[in-house]
């Protein structure tokens, strides 16, 4: 059963691929949805037998083959589905049955309708091997194949030199965060002598490591790969520049699943980082200066893809700031609750961009609400969850980041809660400036914007719901002790005796008095009611439009600009790299060479000016090069 | 030995039936000579077949064909006869340039086998003497001429500083044979902690020099690029592949003998592997044409190979199979791509624009080459670099972390065929033949990447 959960949308993608140009688009998107879909409902079928069935062991496992064997190096191709692997394929398959759905309606005038489910069916494929793989190897597999279908979804529209440049940051600074991975991956089996997860646990658990510096060493390793996933500060400015992708790619890759990958494989390696206050912090503070970071850019973004890039950069740093207190569950919490809303925001947008014909600035939209009643309702509701309005889902999962942040450092909390304060401020901002106000769009008038079809609106209904019922996975316990903390609990299960948990040393729920937790909330909240308040007046009341970006002055242009961030990486290190290549490339290149094979293109030169080039260039100079390497190297050895 | 007598033989048959001809046809005659000499040498390998009275016409104590040798010569007749394959539709190849190619491969496999010092010399030069030809075989094309003569030159001087390594190391263990020279006296005792002769110590430098430059790897490496680049694509593909692979053979096969004493060169050898892995990446990303950029990216592969040659021990010789299959199967599809697109003198990686629109097929296969390349799973390459990194990580971890670097940068140019085969218009309309054997190489690489422990368990 795991197998045909894993490699169902394999088949899809085989078939699509295969012989998606003879099919009918009809078929082809539906064939995709299927897919997922049934992948979706065994995942659930076993999810239900693993927590209910108590002869299941704790883990289903599955041996497909030896990857490699030698000497007593062994690496199996096998995949576990455990609790927490089951959590994260049921928002992988269910959020990915939606999308692909939207999908069929979104895409339908596309030329390459069946290259698109094709490539969406490898990426679910490649995130359900990511998440079910027993070993590190497997994840690693799983981590460069979301990658690589992340890059050939965001190339999948945008078929002009800026995308050229999106694509290329985006696969290269993965690159560098891959390069941290698999570093932490050589020293774990070095040090623990396998990938597979239950024997790199049982042993760190065991204590078979002297030191702690090696866990740490391991831990921010890992972390490096975590950053380049999941968006975080140095490597987060691929994430806005991949939204040149077709939206619906962005809600799934970009909000609610790859990008959650970095926080899955933090979870994962609890073990590792609950030896390692140091790397905890790291992850901390790195984390809410993402948080912060992400969110002052999110104030005066226009494009409304943009600010929800950017506002999902900032929730993945609030989720790194709880693992960071090891409040794992709360960050696990967040993950669902925002693949709910954010894929709705993001399905939202792409609707209002479909209604409005490829506009995607806000400041062209406006007035909205009368045109598009369902996704207004839905878009509300799903900015209403992330910005934390009472009982919504992301106002549960946010506030248990908060409370463990202040039961582990109060300055912390107070940071992270001006970062959720900020989400107020800009998804509101974008929200009255899209659905409120007049309409100003020159190119389209008002009549042809239009409402976007069932299979749109179907997908934005459903979450929308769950984003207001999804905080029922883990209530807290303030609401009654029966009825919360199911994913702590999940999370936390003790594994019956067996040695198979997946938190290897248990969290604690904070220890804060009841009257402080409800001060906190009413923090929350009253944060919520500022930001409501004051964009209301200033966008609604008095009818503000965001202006130019030229226009900025002072820090509203420096936020405009994203802290020249861009700027800054492009100086540093791409024109530094690229000058590095220039050098060493010249060195060996020079002019000589240049000037005879360029001779050689025109024609001009004469063989004997050429001969003589060659004698007298630089082959005396390679000579030299050699002799003095080789003397070089006999002085190192001898003297 | 199977292989040699079957490859030399055939040889010169063509040369003779070529005497007065000049036809293409017989490319396919020799493509099957050599895969014929693959085949059988597996066949030996796996002791299905064996041909005793064969090898004893050579002394034991010169070159001896084991499981090993007989693998590595099938992987090295395999790659030519798939080169001379995918190469006879687009250039006419004279029956000498065919022999000549073959008699150079018997140079590699007396590489892969050699017992002595004197045999592993005859090797080397049987193998690039015939490469000077056939490095100037375009006798129109200048640059190609250039190549000859800067090939020639400078491996006439790295010759010499390889025979007088040779001539050190004799002169320091009394010996020249593999199998004598550990055990001579003056070698016993630096292994004890004295210390290490100074002939033999500058003899290991010296011969180091001399294949460190068949194999490419800074600084002498130099010529490579140029040569490269001024080659007929065939030439290139075999300097890439089978030189390079035979080198490293002979090099690993040598440095086993002094394993005792690898405390004496793992030092500077892992240094310069780590600055060809640099030189070879940095360089690689500002290149404009493509042969040069695939030359910069075969310089940065010998640096990877660097870390194989420090856990010389005689135990993993497999990882350099596979990673030689993996690279030379990667190598095939991208110079074969290139050059069917470029044939018409493009240089730049304009010759690809396009070209999934003109032949998704070959787009894709292209695709699959250039990411086992780079490694990128689930590719043979990845698989190949995977086990020598990991293989390597308990020799010399800081020079894994060097190569996973070079990996990440080389990414940056290995992005350029991609944007241009898949994302630019269509510049130019030459045709891309030969889809069958393109997705023959690209399911091969892709299954070597899926399953490889199945495949080799297999094979090797």
């Amino acid at each position: 059963m795991l197998t045909l959960m894993i490699f169902l949308p394999l088949l899809g993608f085989l078939v699509n691929g295969i012989f998606g140009k003879f099919l009918p688009k009809a078929i082809s998107g539906w064939l995709g949805t299927a897919a997922v879909l049934g992948s979706f409902v065994i995942a659930l079928m076993s999810f239900m037998d693993l927590t209910g069935d108590t002869t299941i062991p704790e883990r289903i496992y599955t041996k497909l083959f030896t990857f490699l064997h030698v000497g007593n190096f062994h690496v199996d191709f096998a995949f576990q589905f455990d609790r927490l692997s089951a959590v994260m394929t049921l928002i992988i398959t269910g959020i990915g049955t939606l999308i692909h759905l939207y999908s069929i309606a979104y895409m339908h005038e596309d030329e390459g309708f069946y290259k698109f489910f094709a490539y969406l069916n490898l990426f679910i494929f490649n995130m359900l091997v990511l998440v079910l793989g027993s070993n590190y190897l497997m994840l690693f597999f799983g981590w460069e194949g979301v990658g690589l279908c992340s890059y050939l979804l965001i190339g999948f529209w945008y078929k002009n030199a800026d995308y050229g440049k999106a694509a290329r940051k985006a696969f290269v600074m993965n690159r560098i965060g891959d390069l941290g991975l698999l570093l932490g991956l050589f020293l774990i089996y070095d040090t623990y002598g396998s990938f597979e997860y239950q024997e790199v646990f049982r042993s760190v658990f065991a204590g078979s490591v002297e030191s702690n510096a090696v866990n740490t060493a391991i831990a921010l390793l890992l972390f490096i790969g975590a950053m380049g996933k999941s968006a975080q500060i140095p490597l987060y400015t691929w994430l806005p520049d991949a939204m040149a992708g077709p939206t619906p790619v962005s809600a799934l890759i970009h909000a609610a699943t790859m990008v959650t990958a970095g926080i899955y494989l933090v979870i994962r390696s609890e073990a590792i980082y609950a030896l390692s206050p140091l790397a905890r912090e790291v992850v901390m503070w790195i984390g809410l200066a993402t948080s912060l970071m992400a969110a002052l850019i999110g104030l005066k973004q226009n494009d409304i893809k943009k600010v929800l890039a950017y506002s999902t950069v900032s929730q993945l740093g609030l989720m790194f700031i709880a693992l960071g207190c090891g409040a794992y569950t709360a960050a696990l919490f967040h993950v669902i609750t925002h693949a709910f809303f954010k894929a709705l925001l993001f399905l939202g947008s792409g609707s209002v961009i479909h209604g409005m014909h490829h506009e995607q600035d806000i400041r062209h939209m406006g007035g909205l609400r009368k045109k598009m009643p369902i996704t207004y309702l839905t878009f509300l509701i799903g900015t209403l969850a992330i910005t934390g309005f009472p009982f919504l889902s992301g106002f549960f999962s946010k506030d248990e980041i908060l409370v463990s942040a202040f039961a582990h450092n109060k300055l912390v909390f107070g940071l992270a809660l001006i970062g959720a304060g900020i989400t107020g401020f800009y998804m509101f901002r974008m929200f009255f400036v899209t659905f409120h106000g007049t309409y100003r769009n020159t190119h389209h008038s008002f009549d042809k914007v239009h409402e976007s079809p069932w299979l749109m609106t179907l997908p934005l209904l459903v979450l929308a719901v769950l984003s207001v019922i999804g905080g029922v996975v883990n209530l807290p316990h303030y609401l009654g002790e029966g009825i919360s903390g199911i994913l702590h609990h999940t999370l936390n299960y003790d594994g019956g005796g067996k040695f198979s948990p997946i938190l290897i040393y248990p969290e604690h729920a904070p220890e804060i008095e009841h009257t402080t937790e409800w001060l906190l909330l009413g923090m929350a909240v009253s944060v919520f009611v500022i930001a409501f308040l004051h964009t209301r007046n200033k966008y609604v009341v008095q009818g503000a439009v965001p202006e130019a970006d030229s226009a900025q002055t002072g820090m509203g242009k420096v936020l405009a600009n994203k802290f020249y961030v861009d700027e800054a990486y492009d100086t540093a290190f791409v024109s530094s790299l690229e000058a590095a290549g220039e050098v060493v490339g010249n060195y060996v290149d020079d002019k000589a060479v240049k000037g005879l094979v360029d001779g050689v293109g025109s024609g001009s030169n004469g063989i004997s000016r050429l001969l003589s080039k060659i004698q007298n260039g630089n082959i005396e100079y390679y000579l030299v090069y050699m002799v003095i390497g080789v003397a070089l190297l006999l002085a190192f050895n001898l003297f | 030995m199977i292989a040699l007598f079957v490859t030399f033989f055939s040889a010169a048959v063509l040369l003779f039936l070529g005497l007065n001809k000049r036809e293409s046809s017989y490319s396919l005659f020799a493509a099957l000579a050599l895969f014929v000499s693959a085949g059988l040498s597996w066949a030996c390998s796996a002791n299905l077949v064996s041909f005793h009275g064969l090898e004893s016409w050579v002394p034991a104590n010169m070159m001896q064909f084991g499981k090993e040798q007989h693998l590595f010569a099938a992987l090295l007749a395999f790659i030519v006869g798939f080169i001379l394959l995918m190469f006879r539709k687009n250039e006419v190849i004279g029956n000498d340039q065919l022999g000549l190619m073959m008699f150079s491969l018997c140079g590699a496999y007396m590489m892969v086998s050699y017992q002595h010092l004197v045999m592993l010399f005859l090797g080397i030069e049987v193998l690039s003497i015939p490469l000077f030809v056939l490095a100037g075989a375009n006798k129109s094309n200048l640059a190609s001429n250039e190549a000859s003569l800067k090939y020639f030159l400078m491996g006439a001087f790295s010759t010499g500083i390889f025979l007088l390594g040779t001539a050190f190391i004799y002169g320091g263990t009394g010996s020249l044979e593999l199998e004598m020279m550990g055990i001579k006296p003056s070698f016993m005792h630096a292994m004890q902690g004295m210390p290490l002769p100074v002939l033999i110590n500058a003899g290991i430098v010296l011969m180091s020099v001399g294949l460190l430059f068949k194999v490419a790897a800074a600084p002498f490496h130099f010529w490579a690029p140029d040569v490269y680049e001024g080659s007929p694509n065939r030439t290139t593909l075999y300097m890439a592949t089978v030189v390079k692979i035979a080198a490293f053979v002979a090099f690993y096969r040598f440095l086993s003998t002094f394993g005792g004493i690898a405390d004496a060169w793992k030092g500077w050898m892992s240094v310069l592997g780590a600055i060809t892995i640099l030189w070879g990446n940095l360089a690689a990303l500002n290149q404009a044409s493509v042969k040069r950029t695939l030359a910069f990216s075969s310089i940065a592969h010998a640096g990877y190979l660097v870390m194989f040659l420090l856990m010389a021990d005689g135990t993993n010789t497999w990882i350099l199979w596979f990673y030689g299959l993996a690279y030379a199967m990667a190598s095939l599809l991208v110079f074969s791509i290139a050059n069917q697109v470029s044939f018409q003198g493009e240089r730049g990686f304009a010759a690809f624009d396009g070209l999934s629109k003109k032949s998704p097929v070959a787009a894709i296969a292209l695709a699959v080459g250039v990411l086992s390349m780079a490694g990128i799973p689930v590719s043979a390459g990845f698989n190949a670099k995977f086990y020598l990194f990991s293989f390597a990580w308990q020799h010399m971890p800081w020079l894994v972390g060097v190569g996973l670097l070079g990996s990440a940068i080389s990414v940056g140019y290995y992005f350029k065929f991609f944007k241009h085969a898949f994302m630019n218009q269509p510049s130019n309309d030459n045709p891309v033949v030969d889809r069958g054997w393109l997705m023959l190489l690209g399911g091969l690489i892709l299954l070597l990447g899926a399953l490889p422990w199945a495949v080799l368990n297999v094979i090797y």
